[in-house]
């Protein structure tokens, strides 16, 4: 009798685990099928996957399959939520990395330090050297920032590996040699560690990092700081949460401040054209307060990356500084506006036109470049840009 | 299309559920078909005629055999012409670039040639066919009129692309009828369910340590980061692929198939003949019957016996990949049997059980070394490297971190690769009725839900515009 009911006890509990099954098959199907398409998504900042046609040639090649794979799981009812049970649990059995980027200590998260794309970089530092001797009177200098990961290395995962940025850098200034001047910001940000020099959820350092590396420049550069401002610490936001929060799916509710470093007494500091050439616009501010509405505050910073960005002065002196850089230079330029007449901004990324008329036209009187370790190891745009000059 | 996939779970799955289980008895099978022609094209829309042609000649092929049997020599020519357009059309598209490309090695000559995507699952469905071909013509099973049935047989698609090998005896009297249940689908769903979280949650994320070793630059691998990989990879492989052939068992008992288990925990083998027969069953047992013991098996001179050994052990690895590497990996088990067969046999009887179960997994990490290793020469490397030479020292810091931030999962997949688990959960339960159903349904439904998060996040993919 009881060996009996055993055995219909097991068949309905298999019958059980079926229905389960295709209830729970059957209520995503339906809520898929309910869902809207969405055509963009905020977390990941990408146009997300429509509905394919399907063509024969598409089936054919198999293109059709793949596209409509990639439908299907990019307009998945529910996608965040799932991205982020995933994120949850892959924490709770340890897991410390996710996409290229560390969860750190202390709600620090840290970008992996990227691997030298060697042949490239190499034949970037070679540009930049040509580019340099064209120019022999005019002084140029190199500010390559180290990453979070490489400053703020005890922050990383017990135990977690990075490539040795030190050692890259080393190589990387070795190979620009003497011609142009290099500006150690390593030691000076190492220094600061304990500050708040690196954002926690974003790639991008602090303005507090960028003040401390603008008195190193300052230095290096020989700068008169006799004419610096006083400035006082203005928090332009205290929600910012980066980008580094989304390529990982860790600490998306983690907030911080952005801080802008103003002049105290505003008559003492000079007067700011800023102009976005390529967009043809101009503002007086070297900040874009619209920004702080996006998902990408960082951009407020001279309104994000542009290809030029020409600021003037009131400042009293004729020097005119050519900038080219990616985006950490964007919240160091406003401490630099006190010693130039003129600022010109290049992001080699964006940047199509011809460097050498830039350095005539406008009376260069010295050149800065200015970098991540990570971006400068992986570009692909700096030696394109320096040697268009000659190619045309 | 693969089962580990959003649109073969929540698109393909649940229509053919529904066609299936709607339409009346004797179409069941026609939609079976349809099915596995759609999910075979999904993945190789061009190869599908490849697939057709061989359906259409070995089908008239059987009918040809079986009509020439009562005349063994006639039924026999038909037998070889069948067997060897069958191994030319798998040789030509999976073995033409090796064989030439050794060729031209090896000979003052240089043949040019293409080499040609493979077709998935060309390796599994010849198998098939030739088990249906040879059992014909040795009389064991009864030809196949039906055309629909046949190819039914050869495309299903729950093992189509991964086995298991389905020999056709096993199969033939469920083609034609077969009791679909309640009971029979929860099974399915619980096989289903845990192949799919063997395949996503433990050998994707383990695979993940796998790659991350393999990319290490030359000198900067420690010996235990090198034990390390080659532990994720073992574990990987066997996730992966049984996790597959549990997938195949459960969706075939959703439609009412049954299909014999294909592994039975290989890896808590206390040998190396043992680990065989607990390793890809289904594989082992066509190659014994269709290889083996035509020649002659062990019955023959000892000589003759060692050939027949060496020979299914080549073509083991040579089914498993077109390359030296699989080749040398399938002759390194061939000569290990052979070894315990003559040599070790009775001595490691006598060993205490710790020490046979090192044996025999050391020895299966060294065989997965040639198997992942993309030439004989890199496996030699990596070999020398989890021996100390070469290697970055013992312990470093990326082994320490590869160790501690998987730890959990490295636990989860040593205790997954045994039995223990699985047996005291059922024990455990066994006794409680109405408790067992609830953890079932709970454990279960978790892990399809953490299979789906998994899933879903392999495309979340964001856009690093906002990098710069």
């Amino acid at each position: 009798m009881k060996q009996e009911g055993n055995k219909r006890e097991k068949l309905h509990k298999k019958k059980i685990m079926a229905l389960l099954f295709l209830g729970m098959m059957g209520i995503i199907v339906l809520i898929n099928l309910i869902s809207r398409d969405k055509e963009f998504s905020d977390k990941e900042n990408r146009m997300l996957e429509q509905k394919p046609q399907i063509t024969l040639s598409g089936i054919e090649s198999g293109r059709f399959m793949d596209q409509y794979e990639a439908y299907k799981s990019d307009q998945f009812a529910g996608r965040n939520l799932w991205v982020a049970l995933k994120t949850r649990v892959d924490l709770l059995v340890g897991k410390r990395e996710s996409n290229g980027v560390f969860k750190g200590k202390k709600h620090y998260l840290l970008e992996d330090i990227a691997r030298p794309n060697e042949e490239q970089m190499q034949q970037n530092l070679e540009t930049i050297r040509e580019f340099e001797s064209k120019y022999d009177e005019i002084p140029m200098y190199m500010m390559l920032v180290p990453n979070a990961a490489n400053i703020l290395s005890d922050k990383l995962p017990n135990f977690a590996v990075t490539e040795d940025q030190n050692e890259v850098f080393e190589g990387i200034q070795k190979a620009l040699g003497e011609q142009i001047t290099w500006v150690d910001v390593s030691k000076t940000l190492a220094a600061h560690k304990k500050e708040n020099i690196y954002y926690r959820t974003d790639h991008h350092w602090t303005t507090l990092g960028a003040c401390y590396a603008y008195q190193q420049l300052a230095e290096t550069m020989n700068l008169d700081t006799s004419k610096e401002p006083k400035l006082t610490e203005y928090a332009v936001t205290s929600t910012f949460n980066g980008t580094l929060s989304a390529t990982s799916g860790y600490e998306t509710g983690y907030e911080e401040p952005i801080y802008i470093y103003a002049p105290k007494n505003e008559d003492d500091a000079p007067k700011v054209v800023v102009n976005y050439v390529e967009e043809q616009k101009k503002t007086a501010t070297l900040y874009d307060s619209s920004k702080l509405e996006e998902k990408d505050k960082y951009a407020m910073f001279l309104s994000g990356n542009h290809a030029t960005v020409d600021i003037r002065t009131t400042a009293d002196t004729t020097d005119r500084l050519l900038l080219i850089k990616d985006s950490y230079a964007n919240c160091l330029v406003p401490f630099l506006t006190p010693y130039y007449r003129e600022i010109i901004i290049i992001d080699p990324r964006y940047y199509y036109g011809n460097l050498d008329e830039v350095m005539a036209e406008n009376k260069i009187t010295s050149v800065l470049f200015l970098y991540n370790g990570n971006t400068f190891v992986e570009d692909n745009s700096i030696s394109g840009v320096l040697q268009n000059g000659e190619t045309e | 299309m693969l089962f580990s996939s959003i649109v073969f779970l929540f698109t393909f799955l649940p229509i053919i559920l529904i066609l299936y289980y709607i339409v009346p008895r004797r179409f069941k099978n026609a939609v079976l078909l349809l099915a596995s022609l759609v999910f075979y094209a999904w993945g190789e829309p061009v190869y599908i005629f490849l697939m057709i042609f061989s359906i259409l000649f070995n089908y008239i092929s059987g009918l040809d055999i079986a009509r020439k049997l009562k005349n063994r020599q006639a039924a026999k020519r038909s037998l070889v012409f069948t067997v060897v357009v069958n191994l030319a059309l798998l040789g030509f598209f999976k073995y033409e670039g090796f064989l030439l490309g050794s060729l031209n090695a090896v000979l003052p000559v240089n043949i040019p040639y293409r080499e040609l995507a493979l077709p998935i699952g060309i390796s599994f469905y010849t198998f098939q066919i030739l088990s249906y071909i040879i059992d014909v013509y040795r009389g064991n099973v009864k030809v196949q009129r039906n055309l629909m049935d046949f190819a039914l047989y050869v495309t299903m698609f729950p093992q189509l692309i991964a086995g298991p090998i389905v020999k056709y005896s096993e199969i033939d009297r469920q083609l034609r009828t077969r009791q679909e249940s309640w009971n029979k689908f929860g099974e399915g769903v619980m096989f289903f369910v845990r192949g799919l979280a063997k395949k996503v949650l433990l050998a994707n994320t383990i695979g993940m340590v796998y790659t991350e070793v393999a990319a290490l630059p030359s000198g900067q691998v420690s010996v235990l980061s090198a034990w390390l990989g080659c532990a994720a990879y073992t574990f990987q492989i066997y996730f992966d692929f049984s996790g597959y052939s549990d997938m195949a068992i459960g969706l075939g008992k959703m439609f009412g198939f049954e299909f014999l288990k294909n592994f039975d925990y290989p890896y808590i083998a206390t040998s190396i003949t043992e680990f065989w027969r607990r390793w890809h069953i289904s594989l082992g047992t066509w190659f014994r019957e269709y290889v083996y013991i035509p020649l002659g098996g062990n019955r023959v001179t000892v000589a003759k016996h060692l050939r027949n050994l060496l020979v299914v052990w080549f073509l083991t690895g040579l089914w498993h990949g077109a390359a030296w590497n699989f080749v040398a990996w399938g002759l390194y088990y061939g000569i290990l049997l052979i070894i315990e067969k003559y040599f070790l046999g009775k001595m490691l009887n006598k060993l205490p059980g710790v020490i046979k179960h090192i044996y025999s997994i050391v020895l299966v990490m060294i065989g997965w070394v040639f198997f992942f290793s993309p030439s004989l020469g890199s496996a030699f490397g990596y070999l020398k490297v989890m021996f100390g030479a070469g290697a970055h020292g013992g312990i470093d810091r990326e082994s320490l971190y590869l160790l501690v931030t998987n730890l959990f999962l490295w636990i989860v997949l040593i205790v997954g690769s045994t039995p223990v688990v699985y047996r005291s959960y059922e024990k455990f339960f066994s006794r409680k009725g109405r408790e067992h159903v609830i953890v079932d349904c709970v454990i279960y439904g978790v892990m399809f839900l953490l299979c789906i998060a998994y899933l879903v996040t392999e495309t979340y993919n964001p856009f690093l515009y906002f990098r710069f």
